[in-house]
């Protein structure tokens, strides 16, 4: 419904509201800046998503954060009051798991990246190695000679966001992408990663810089790449027309929703707002028009008062 | 003469030689791969462009994209492998061309946050400015973690105040916290300039594959969403210094490398003519099944074998 045209809920009536919430079954909502800022959950969050669950929709988190395992990110949610199980987390550590287990892969995986995706592929039995510090020894002739070994069996390069990301790290990952044979998967390409008032550098940039030195482009995971919510529609687990996608950020939530051909609100409490909406309504590239949400609210706390209100005063 | 059509010269009769060799008076050669292989002479290479201007009276100026050395540093090595140039003012290095560019636009009194390595802080301090960052490592320690760091080191006005510039250079030390540093200052001062040596995206050597200063660059734009201003070919603008001086006639110069990604998209990019010599990755096989490749107007197989036309 409202079919890209970032209709804000808050100017729709009760009667509306309710036939809106009757036209999708499932959740999938982004965490960062739609649920919660770094620690802090942003208000409302928590208890619009419950009365969701409550009225029978199934949920969905969908991060692009690829620093957590879905068993952390599930006790940061409960610790803030979210009525969530395991499966009901879809983040881009376990997918990029997920990812080459169902390849049948069966090498190394170098990783540039946090120990979420380690924890992930040890999971899944998937050998791995490089993350932590590897901080650069010597004179680069002296690293060359000496210090640099490169592994035999190492089948693809895993890039996401890395706080010990450093020069020989680079080496490695641009010497194995050498090799056409090597996968080269980002777990992401979010240029930042949010946090209140300050730029900093997300697994965008890190992924950015390995496909510049290795010359070649990553298959990406994360949203907006239909392929993390691949096997929720092949195992019927949603039907794309009556899912609702939630997120802060268009040019992942919302593309992501467009790309799946799911129902999409947008958020005012992250990175994009109506004014980004505007430019892109105004906007001569098609690809912009991908970036308009269905509908719109400031923050996601802001949806319950309307559900309750349709509730009482919508069923004529 | 002969433009962009890759002719080698030594298909042609000696009188269309001659016939080319005075279709310019200046001459601008890059050394890596063209001149020398680090501290190897390429053979021949010196004798020609010392004798294209005892005997053929043509001015010659050294052009490299090495961020790693100063114009000092590579006019010591061009005399220790036996090239004869007037003066240290006959190399452009992006070393130079970011001091000639910082003097015009950054008042001296800012200072300059550099990812690189120590030739770009002593070519700076050699003019005068003060810089921060080069050649130091700068890793995140091991019980640290990022929002710590970020939280602790960038929120201080002292990350940013007075930092007129932030410079990119070969960096074997990159890392994360260098990676945030610079950003942060990027965005807290849209005013601040961003310069990078040069794009180079990879060096690859048989076994291993070195990143280039390109892809710490990425990087660093990647999180800032700002353009770092490329210091080196095929900017032109490392040209402007000459030009100005009025040194040279673009239509009478002649752009010699062993690039075509490089080289020959600087020449077209400055109106330059062009040859390329066969010395690095490119030969004229290469040139023959890459037809989507920039082509120089001319090519030999080592610069060398200019030398019994001088």
């Amino acid at each position: 419904m409202y079919k890209q045209t970032c209709t804000n809920i808050l100017s729709l009536s009760p009667v509306e509201v309710k036939k809106w919430l009757n036209s999708f079954d499932s959740v999938i909502t982004d965490c960062d800046g739609v649920l919660w800022v770094y620690g802090n959950l942003i208000s409302g969050s928590s208890d619009t998503i419950n009365y969701l669950k409550k009225m029978g929709k199934s949920i969905y988190f969908c991060t692009n954060n690829s620093t957590k395992t879905r068993k952390e990110l599930l006790v940061k949610g409960i610790e803030l009051g979210f009525n969530i199980t395991e499966d009901g987390i879809i983040s881009t550590a376990h997918a990029t798991a997920a990812y080459l287990k169902n390849r049948n892969f069966n090498k190394r995986v170098y990783v540039i990246g946090s120990e979420g995706i380690g924890k992930e592929l040890d999971a899944v039995g998937i050998e791995h190695s490089g993350i932590g510090p590897d901080v650069m020894q010597g004179t680069l002739s002296t690293f060359m000679s000496q210090h640099l070994t490169l592994e035999s069996n190492i089948g693809a390069v895993v890039v996401g966001f890395d706080e010990h990301f450093s020069f020989p790290k680079m080496t490695k990952a641009a010497s194995y992408l050498s090799d056409p044979n090597c996968l080269f998967i980002a777990t992401n390409t979010d240029e930042r990663f949010p946090m209140p008032e300050m730029v900093v550098p997300g697994s965008g940039s890190f992924v950015n810089a390995i496909r510049t030195c290795a010359e070649r482009k990553p298959t990406v995971i994360g949203k907006p790449n239909p392929a993390i919510c691949q096997t929720l529609i092949k195992q019927n687990k949603i039907k794309p027309a009556r899912t609702l996608m939630i997120g802060d950020r268009a040019n992942t939530d919302i593309l992501l929703g467009y790309n799946c051909g799911f129902q999409t609100l947008l958020v005012g409490s992250g990175i994009h707002n109506m004014t980004d909406v505007d430019q892109w309504k105004n906007s001569k590239d098609p690809e912009d028009k991908k970036l308009i949400p269905d509908v719109y609210l400031p923050k996601l706390g802001d949806l319950l008062p309307l559900i309750l209100n349709s509730m009482t005063h919508g069923s004529y | 003469m002969f433009k962009a059509s890759a002719i080698n010269l030594l298909d042609l009769q000696p009188e269309q030689v001659n016939s080319w060799l005075e279709g310019f008076d200046t001459i601008i050669s890059d050394c890596d791969g063209t001149l020398w292989h680090d501290e190897r002479g390429i053979e021949g290479a010196a004798d020609v462009l010392n004798a294209l201007q005892t005997r053929a009276g043509k001015r010659v100026y050294l052009i490299t994209n090495n961020g790693l050395k100063t114009s000092h540093e590579i006019w010591q090595r061009a005399q220790r492998l036996g090239f004869q140039l007037p003066n240290e003012s006959h190399i452009i290095s992006p070393t130079q061309t970011i001091v000639d560019y910082l003097k015009q636009h950054m008042p001296s009194d800012q200072r300059v946050y550099v990812v690189g390595n120590a030739a770009i802080e002593r070519a700076l301090n050699e003019a005068g400015f003060k810089s921060f960052g080069a050649g130091e490592p700068d890793p995140l320690q091991p019980n640290d973690k990022w929002q710590e760091f970020v939280n602790r080191e960038l929120k201080q006005p002292a990350a940013t105040a007075n930092v007129g510039a932030v410079i990119v250079g070969w960096d074997e030390h990159f890392s994360y916290c260098k990676m945030a540093r610079a950003c942060h200052i990027l965005c807290s001062n849209k005013g601040s300039i961003f310069l990078v040596t040069n794009n180079d995206a990879v060096h690859k050597y048989p076994s291993v594959h070195i990143p280039g200063t390109g892809a710490f660059v990425a990087a660093i734009e990647t999180c800032s969403e700002r353009k770092a201003l490329e210091m080196g070919k095929p900017n032109p603008l490392v040209l402007k210094p000459l030009l100005n001086a009025a040194a040279l006639q673009p239509e009478r110069t002649l752009m010699i490398g062993d690039c075509c990604k490089i080289d020959v998209t600087f020449a077209r990019n400055c109106n330059l003519q062009s040859l390329l010599v066969g010395t690095g990755s490119y030969q004229l096989e290469t040139l023959h099944g890459n037809p989507t490749l920039p082509m120089p107007d001319v090519y030999l197989p080592q610069l060398g074998n200019l030398l019994p036309y001088i």
